[in-house]
């Protein structure tokens, strides 16, 4: 768990503006660095495995390289688990790895002020709320910043890497 | 035992013919009496006129002048003085009026008999005179007897006035022989009477006693019996007399009681006969109020039916009508069917073109979304070339503007689509629904039809029916009226019949009959005591018996 202090380092050693990539999952927004992101698509052509958590959907092909596809609706137990049209897959960096994300939408870029990003609550130890990084508030929004990393990053992730190979 | 005036009457008349007998027969010798008498008197009056004649015809001589008076007067006197009659006894007298004898067998001449009387006190020659005047000259008196000079003898004079002399002739006769030989002859008479008459009476009494015995009483009651009888009142027993079985009052008896008897029994049969008549009556008075009524509700019944003809007839003609509306009304639908199935293709064409303009938004859409996703990724590699990449990233959110523009214009086509779309949903759901419903009411329709016929026959069988009900009712119609026909002729029937009745009744009612009314055996009623009473309360207490049996 990292302290507040530590919450603090990072927001201000975040001093400059920012920008990130606002996407929606259910009724909440949320935003990660834009410069994880390598590119967005649409959600298609995922091929299912079997016997992999719930919350991995498959894996696609994109451009030769084979992306596992995550579903963080699943993995944030939101109730609406719908593929369509507009769902969209966030492709994602994080490390070395290639993860694609399965949102709801993705609104646009935004570039969020220091003043903007406040620091997240502590939870408790119950919660694994790591890759919760920020809150992105703005005037009527609410952004969630997501440390991609961290949310990612875990035994969970391993899982991931088993699978894929 | 009454005493029975007929027996009086008969024996009454019994003695009445003994007395006419004696009375006759004293008549008869009082009228022989009577004749001797006459003749006596008459020889008096022969011996006077003799006497008469000679004093004539001395005065003749007399008035002639061949006699002095004087002289005359003597010889006559004298010539009288020596009539006599009946051997001696007989004798006349002549007295003038001065009640100076002139001629007397024994008296002298010139005796005064003014004061003479005789042994009864009687002026003799004073009535003598006075019976002249007044009478025909006979006295009748008391005189000395011819043979018993100590006796006295009924005798009568006869004296005649020569009224040219003033000479008083007269003579007298014993009659009291006469008187002796009327009684000689009518004891004579009465033996004679008795000894027929005795016998004679005995027969009779004879008959009479079996004639009485024959009646059995009093003529007089048995007529007042039957007069009862007759008059109807059979009520009261007839007198008999004891051991009478046989009399014609006892026949008279048997009648009544069997006439009471008879009564009894037609005045019981004419009650009964009343009370039935009149059952009949009061029953034929309920019949005809009935039928009456009767006719009254097939009346109702008629109009009823009348009413209910006309009411069918209507049916008819409305169900003819509604046939012909539902008729109508079928291809009015038939017609809305069409134009429904027209609208609805029209609604399908407009739902295919939405359909179409709907890809074709989602085509525009779609492009909008990738591009936007393109813009994105621009953005994103923009973001990652740094400095470099900021025109870049101008251009990427540009392009993002207008794909959200495009994607806002989708939308709100997509919008319109929908709410077009949904209209014509809508639309079609509605047409649907209509269609459904003009099914459902040509369904109802021909339904209806199918009822309106089944309506239209069944008012015809209606009016079969009707008619057959009519028939009957009119056949009771005529029937009723037959009834009150008939009952009518009962009534009448029946009227005369209580007429009749009532006729039998009051004739029957004229007759007055014991009590009960129960016929009589004569024998128990007769059973002998010989009190009267004690016997009719025997008679009444069998009666009795018999109506407590």
């Amino acid at each position: 768990m990292t302290s507040l202090s530590q919450h603090a380092d990072y927001a201000t050693s975040e001093a400059q503006n920012r920008e990130f990539l606002v996407f929606s999952l259910g009724e909440e927004e949320y935003a990660i660095d834009i410069l994880k992101v390598q590119e967005i698509r649409g959600y298609e052509n995922v091929t299912r495995i079997a016997n992999a958590p719930e919350f991995i959907k498959g894996v696609t092909n994109l451009r030769g390289i084979i992306v596992p596809i995550v579903d963080l609706r699943i993995k944030f137990h939101l109730d609406k688990v719908e593929y369509g049209g507009q769902t969209v897959v966030i492709v994602v960096n994080v490390g070395e790895r290639v993860v694609g994300i399965v949102v709801d939408g993705v609104s646009d870029v935004m570039t969020l002020t220091p003043e903007q990003i406040k620091p997240a609550p502590e939870f408790g130890v119950t919660l694994s709320s790591d890759f919760l990084s920020g809150l992105g508030s703005l005037e009527d929004r609410m952004l969630v910043l997501v440390d991609i990393d961290k949310l990612l990053t875990s035994e969970e992730m391993a899982l991931v890497d088993r699978s894929s190979k | 035992m009454q005493k029975m005036t007929m027996t009086k009457k008969l024996w009454g008349s019994l003695g009445i013919i003994w007395v006419a007998m004696l009375v006759l027969v004293g008549w008869g010798a009082w009228e022989t009496r009577l004749t001797m008498l006459e003749e006596r008197r008459n020889a008096m009056g022969d011996y006077v006129d003799m006497a008469i004649n000679v004093i004539g015809d001395h005065a003749e001589r007399s008035e002639r002048g061949e006699l002095p008076l004087a002289e005359a007067q003597r010889r006559a006197a004298s010539a009288v003085r020596e009539m006599t009659y009946d051997q001696g006894r007989g004798y006349l007298y002549i007295f003038n009026g001065d009640y100076e004898l002139l001629a007397h067998p024994r008296l002298p001449v010139g005796t005064s008999v003014a004061d003479f009387q005789n042994e009864e006190g009687r002026y003799l020659f004073r009535e003598f005179v006075e019976d002249v005047k007044t009478d025909d000259g006979v006295v009748d008196y008391l005189w000395a007897h011819a043979s018993d000079e100590d006796a006295l003898a009924e005798k009568s004079s006869l004296n005649v006035l020569f009224e040219e002399w003033g000479w008083y002739i007269g003579t007298g006769v014993y009659v009291d022989d006469i008187d002796s030989a009327f009684l000689a002859s009518l004891t004579h008479y009465l033996l004679a009477l008795l000894g027929i008459g005795i016998p004679v009476s005995l027969l009779m009494g004879l008959v009479i006693r079996g004639v009485t015995r024959r009646l059995g009483g009093d003529p007089h009651y048995a007529a007042e019996m039957v007069r009862e009888i007759a008059e109807g009142r059979l009520d009261h027993a007839i007198r008999l007399g004891d051991k009478d079985r046989d009399s014609l009052l006892f026949d008279i008896e048997r009648m009544r009681a069997a006439l009471a008897g008879t009564i009894g029994d037609i005045h019981r049969s004419t009650d009964e006969v009343n009370g039935v008549v009149e059952e009949i009556g009061a029953g034929n008075d309920e019949l005809a109020t009935r039928t009456e009524q009767q006719a009254a509700s097939l009346a109702e019944t008629a109009s009823s039916m009348e009413q209910l003809t006309a009411t069918v007839k209507q049916n008819a003609e409305h169900s003819g009508k509604a046939r012909e509306l539902a008729g109508e009304t079928a291809s009015n639908a038939a017609r809305g069917h069409e134009s429904m199935a027209r609208v609805e293709a029209s609604m399908s064409g407009i739902n295919e073109s939405a359909g179409q303009m709907s890809t074709i938004v989602d085509t525009i859409d779609s492009i909008a979304f990738q591009t936007n996703i393109l813009a994105l990724n621009a953005s994103v590699e923009a973001a990652r070339a740094g400095e470099h990449g900021r025109g870049f990233a101008v251009v990427a959110e540009e392009v993002r503007n207008l794909a959200s523009r495009s994607s806002q214009a989708a939308q709100e086509i997509k919008a319109l689509i929908e709410t077009s779309d949904g209209k014509v949903v809508e639309g079609t759901r509605m047409v649907q629904e209509t269609g459904k419903i003009i099914e459902i009411m040509v369904t109802d329709i021909q339904q209806l039809s199918t009822l309106i016929g089944e309506i239209s026959s069944a008012s015809e069988e209606q009016s079969h029916g009707i008619e057959q009900v009519n028939e009957a009712v009119s056949q009771m119609d005529r029937m009723t009226q037959q009834n009150a026909g008939l009952v009518e002729e009962h009534s009448a029937a029946s009227q005369r019949l209580i007429v009749q009745s009532h006729q039998l009744r009051d004739h029957v009612a004229r007759f007055s009959i014991d009590a009960s009314g129960m016929r009589q055996s004569t024998s128990e009623t007769l059973e002998a005591s010989p009190d009267t009473e004690k016997r009719q309360s025997v008679a009444h207490s069998s009666q009795h018996e018999m109506a407590d049996a």
